[in-house]
């Protein structure tokens, strides 16, 4: 019998390994194209486990999200939780797609948390929104099958309602 | 929850960073692993031709050191004359990077050493070659570093060649800065050094920042337009030197001469 563990371990664990890999030292280029690993990360369990993940884990992640990069404070936590609420909002209809029909919702909901992301950081100071910035949008509903692929296998691995 | 800048939130964002610490370390793990590798790996005959090499540079500096101590003193002396203050002897902490990018937008580097070791924001931070930036966000463990090349940054230079005083501004590029306030009638060539100046209490005065590489006068524009290249190349090392200048000047020397000289008609560039 394998040692199954709680759900909140699953999820803890996986949102600060996303946190991590969102911080590696890559080329400049690069690393703004990534996709928001945390943040897909987020409005996974959002959609799969809705009655354990919603907007305060959100907000929480966000938070960690802020004093990690040593951003504003609150401002990812803002950006989290509304994305949050928008995939927690949108889990019933999401949950019965195909994949690639949850990558466009997804895009959608990137799209409005990087305005978000851009009107925070317009008001802190100089920012300039090269196309990259917008990339990573696009590649972040690129990335999402991937993502929700590993997730599942590894939700199934543990049986996680 | 936006507007909370002040210092209220202070305690509670030290508290989380002990949280997110392991995070910084795991990352920053496979190239300390790899420093470490490359550093037992590499051969015997290497090793002591670095130690040879290593050597002859210090006998070299050493050497420098001799004269520049004369240097010192006789300009702290000849200060006094001018019955102006003179600080000196900036102390030194070294850091290392953690290599992780935490932000792609801006240029920004971690430290491994924070409040505990009494680093301050506002600290400014070289390497082996010139000025790197400027202590802005310091937590107990670690503490993050604006560069002189983000966008958000301006540093006071003057050039070492003809003590004109501008201001440099990050551009957002690696290793490249603007200057932007420079009127057409400067007295510049490509190629020139600029230094810090010391204005605005900052940066210590007179490490090197940034040779000029483009010159360009802009028609109708009442500013030259012109780029600088830093001296420091953040990409090449990991050890960092940060500089404590907050310090107090050096009391003047008791008066020994009964009629002061006179004063030279040129400006006197003493340090704030």
């Amino acid at each position: 019998m394998l040692l199954r563990p709680s759900e909140t371990a699953v999820i803890v664990t996986s949102l600060f390994f996303s946190m991590s890999l969102s911080i590696v030292a890559l080329p400049d280029q690069v690393s703004q194209a990534m996709p928001n690993l945390t943040l897909l990360t987020l409005i996974y369990w959002c959609i799969s486990l809705p009655h354990k993940v919603s907007v305060g884990t959100g907000w929480l992640t966000g938070l960690f999200v802020d004093i990690l990069t040593g951003s504003l404070m609150g401002q990812n936590a803002l950006i989290f939780s509304l994305t949050a609420y928008l995939s927690h909002h949108a889990y019933p209809r999401l949950k019965h797609y195909t994949l690639w029909q949850q990558s466009a919702f997804i895009l959608f909901f990137l799209i409005t948390s990087q305005l978000f992301t851009l009107w925070l950081r317009k008001l802190g100071g100089h920012f300039e929104a090269t196309y990259l910035f917008w990339i990573s949008t696009l590649s972040g509903a690129l990335f999402w099958p991937i993502l929700s692929t590993t997730l599942s296998f590894i939700r199934r691995h543990y049986r996680l309602a | 929850m936006l507007a909370r800048q002040t210092n209220q939130l202070q305690r509670f964002t030290q508290a989380l960073s002990y949280a997110v610490h392991p995070i910084l370390v795991l990352v920053d793990t496979p190239s300390q692993i790899y420093d470490w590798l490359s550093e037992n790996i590499s051969s015997r005959s290497a090793l002591l031709e670095e130690n040879k090499k290593l050597n002859t540079e210090s006998l070299l500096l050493k050497a420098k050191l001799q004269k520049l101590d004369v240097i010192e003193k006789e300009n702290i002396r000849l200060h006094s004359l001018l019955e102006s203050s003179f600080t000196l002897g900036e102390q030194f902490i070294a850091a290392s990077l953690i290599r992780v990018k935490l932000d792609p937008f801006s240029h920004m580097v971690t430290a491994d050493k924070g409040s505990r070791y009494k680093i301050y924001p506002g600290q400014a931070v070289l390497n082996a070659d010139g000025v790197i930036g400027q202590v802005t966000k310091v937590l107990p463990l670690t503490a993050s570093i604006i560069l002189i090349t983000d966008p958000n940054h301006a540093i006071p230079v003057e050039i070492s060649r003809t003590g004109l005083r501008t201001i440099a501004t990050g551009s957002g590029h690696a290793n490249q800065l603007n200057l932007p306030y420079l009127p057409h009638n400067a007295d510049i060539v490509k190629g020139d050094l600029l230094i810090t100046s010391g204005l605005g209490g900052l940066y210590p005065r007179g490490y090197p920042v940034a040779h000029v590489s483009t010159l360009t006068p802009a028609v109708g524009q009442a500013f030259m337009y012109a780029q600088a290249n830093t001296v420091a190349k953040i990409e090449s090392s990991r050890e960092l030197l940060l500089v404590w200048s907050q310090q107090q000047p050096i009391p003047l020397l008791p008066k020994n001469i009964e009629e002061p000289l006179a004063k030279p008609n040129k400006e006197t560039n003493n340090a704030p």
